[in-house]
């Protein structure tokens, strides 16, 4: 019961702020916004029994992705732009996708009965770091540290000075 | 449990390559020349060497391997991986002549190049959606850097953001399908897909189709089917001409194994559903690549366009069943990117003092002054439109012939027409390099040492395959085994 109400309000939380992260005006509100968003979702991972995911989820997202864009804004210096409100006529069109979007999953979701893991539901990080470092996904795990020579190595490429 | 790691060992030694040309020019002194090139070629021969001495399976697409880990090494994903090395060892001398010719040569260029392969040889060989996603990403981060890299044009970095964004926008779509189909069979193996959607989904149709339009959404972006080819034309124009060589063949090559393992293999129960909207984009990818692209006065806009086109013959193929498409495909793949990769190839040696040809009066009575690069050119060209005798028109032949055996002879139907339309603006260019008088001075580089060999040998290719197709016939076969 006491999860069930946790649950929702966890949930309209993570709801109204998605909403004020479009409609905020300033950048730094959609910023600040959004964290509360991540947070909110952090818990509700905490909530369905998988800790480490709530952990990775604020370190990895409220913190590293979320300081690199409030950078970004600050480095772009947006707030300047807040008057204008921008071309509106993408709206229509977004909320006809959007719509699309929700009606199309929700569609599928109504007929479908997602199959449930076989095995009972192992959240801990113990269990985490056993998958992630066994066969099934360790290879995932040291491509991924190609990626990331790959996005370095690029993104000096771009960003260096010129000789 | 002992995983064994020897099916990665030719993406590892590639991406080892990359770490190591980066090391070399950082210790590089700032007025030499990049020296990573031969250092480059050789990884990638150690690569290809590898790639044919690690035990090869035969059949079972979708299957996991026996000894754990996420990439196979079967007779696709073998031949499909020798294909992107060969591209990428044909590319790196255009590439270092280009970029000599623009005076850019210090740069990450080359380790760029070999992050993108070795993201290319997991792509072909994996088995498992996040694998095969990581790889994809590999991929497609080195080639946004690589796409911007000419770092004193706005038109590079402005192909590089347009291309970072739909890129980055196509792989939401992919991961999307991904959790999908992850939530339809709980796992992310191509084989627990696979098994899933053989049994009976009762409500859970309507979830794995979904995933399916999402997954053939990325890979639409990555191969530039139409209606997701918006990217392709400004980010092939404003890359530096010789990585549009690059992306605009191995992109392809890699993305289209992928995309028959997944589709072919691990979707392969959903056939009946998803082959309807696959031909359906084929031939919406045929008809927009070549009537653009006779509008286009630019001509790697107009070979960009012809890329988009080329993408949908191949898709015809995908139509017919398993072992008969991956043979098509794969002979497609050949033919095409030795074809395309000299045709831009010739547009990059040509480049002197940071400008190359870019209109048709740039290249107009080139032939007096280049005889032998202009009758590589028009070989070239002369293979994009089809023409027997050329590998293009082998590659055509199987493809159409793919479409018809499955009933989709109105595929190739489309096929053929439109290859009679991209005549007019391939044979445009012939028509302008033979027939029209020269331009007063000559403005282009002379082509010499090792990007003049390349353009020689893909020439040299595509008039072998064309004339003796049989040895292609005979690997395609090889390559198709894994499908049976």
């Amino acid at each position: 019961m006491a999860e069930t109400i946790l649950f929702y309000a966890l949930a309209i939380t993570a709801f109204s702020a998605a909403f004020a992260v479009v409609l905020q005006k300033s950048a730094l509100g959609s910023a600040f916004a959004l964290i509360v968003v991540l947070c909110s979702l952090s818990a509700i991972y905490g909530l369905l029994g998988s800790p480490i995911l709530a952990t990775l989820q604020i370190v990895i997202y409220a913190g590293a992705v979320m300081v690199l864009f409030l950078f970004v804004i600050m480095l772009l210096d947006v707030r300047r732009e807040k008057g204008g409100g921008g071309p509106r006529s993408f709206v229509p069109l977004a909320l006809l996708f959007a719509g699309l979007l929700v009606l199309q999953v929700g569609a599928v979701l109504v007929g479908s009965e997602l199959v449930p893991q076989s095995a009972p539901f192992d959240g801990s990080a113990k269990a985490f770091a056993r998958r992630l470092f066994s066969q099934d996904y360790v290879y995932v795990f040291e491509a991924t540290s190609v990626l990331i020579v790959a996005a370095l190595a690029g993104a000096l490429a771009l960003a260096r000075r010129r000789r | 449990m002992t995983i064994d790691f020897r099916p990665a060992l030719p993406a590892l030694i590639v991406a080892l390559t990359g770490v190591v040309a980066l090391v070399i020019d950082a210790f590089t002194p700032r007025a030499g020349r990049s020296r990573t090139q031969s250092v480059c070629l050789t990884g990638l021969a150690a690569a290809l060497l590898v790639t044919f001495s690690l035990p090869v399976r035969i059949g079972c697409p979708a299957c996991s391997p026996l000894t754990g880990g996420s990439v196979v090494s079967d007779t696709w994903s073998v031949a499909l991986q020798a294909l992107v090395l060969v591209v990428g060892m044909l590319a790196l001398p255009l590439s270092t002549a280009y970029f000599r010719a623009i005076d850019q040569d210090r740069g990450e260029q080359n380790a760029l190049i070999m992050f993108a392969i070795a993201g290319m040889l997991g792509l072909v060989s994996s088995v498992e959606l996040i694998s095969l996603f990581i790889s994809l990403e590999i991929m497609s981060v080195a080639l946004y850097a690589l796409t911007g890299s000419r770092r004193a044009r706005s038109d590079s970095q402005e192909a590089a953001l347009k291309y970072f964004v739909t890129g980055a926008f196509s792989s939401a779509f992919f991961l999307y399908g991904v959790a999908w189909l992850y939530g339809v069979s709980g796992g992310t193996t191509f084989d627990r897909i696979a098994s899933t959607l053989a049994s009976p989904l009762g409500g859970n149709v309507g979830c794995a189709l979904l995933a399916s339009g999402f997954l053939l959404v990325g890979f639409g972006f990555k191969i530039a089917a139409v209606p997701f080819h918006s990217w392709a034309p400004d980010a092939y124009q404003g890359a530096p001409t010789s990585v549009t060589a690059f992306m605009s063949t191995a992109v392809k090559v890699a993305a289209f194994g992928a995309l028959t393992r997944v589709f072919h293999g691990a979707l392969f129960p959903l056939a009946d559903r998803w082959i309807p909207l696959l031909a359906a984009l084929a031939v919406l990818t045929m008809i927009v690549g070549n009537v653009s692209a006779l509008a286009q006065r630019d001509l790697k806009r107009m070979l960009a366009y012809s890329s988009v086109a080329h993408a949908g013959y191949v898709m015809t193929a995908l139509v017919s069943q398993p072992p008969q498409a991956a043979a098509a495909v794969f002979i497609y793949l050949v033919a095409y990117s030795v074809t395309n990769l000299g045709a831009f190839g010739v547009l990059a040696v040509l480049a002197k003092d940071g400008k190359e040809p870019l209109t048709l009066a740039d290249i107009s009575g080139m032939a007096r002054r280049r005889p032998f690069l202009s009758a590589a050119m028009a070989v070239f060209l002369v293979s994009l439109t089809g023409v027997p005798l050329t590998a293009g028109f082998i590659g055509k032949l199987r493809v159409f012939a793919a479409a018809i055996s499955a009933d989709h002879a109105v595929l190739a139907l489309v096929g053929l027409l439109m290859s009679a339309v991209s005549a007019y603006y391939y044979l445009r260019v012939v028509v302008a390099m033979y027939m029209e008088p020269p331009q007063d001075e000559d403005r282009w580089a002379n082509v010499t040492g090792a990007a003049g060999l390349v353009i020689a040998l893909c020439a040299l290719a595509v008039l072998m395959l064309g004339v003796f197709p049989e040895r292609l016939f005979a690997w395609a076969q090889t390559a198709a085994q894994t499908f049976r």
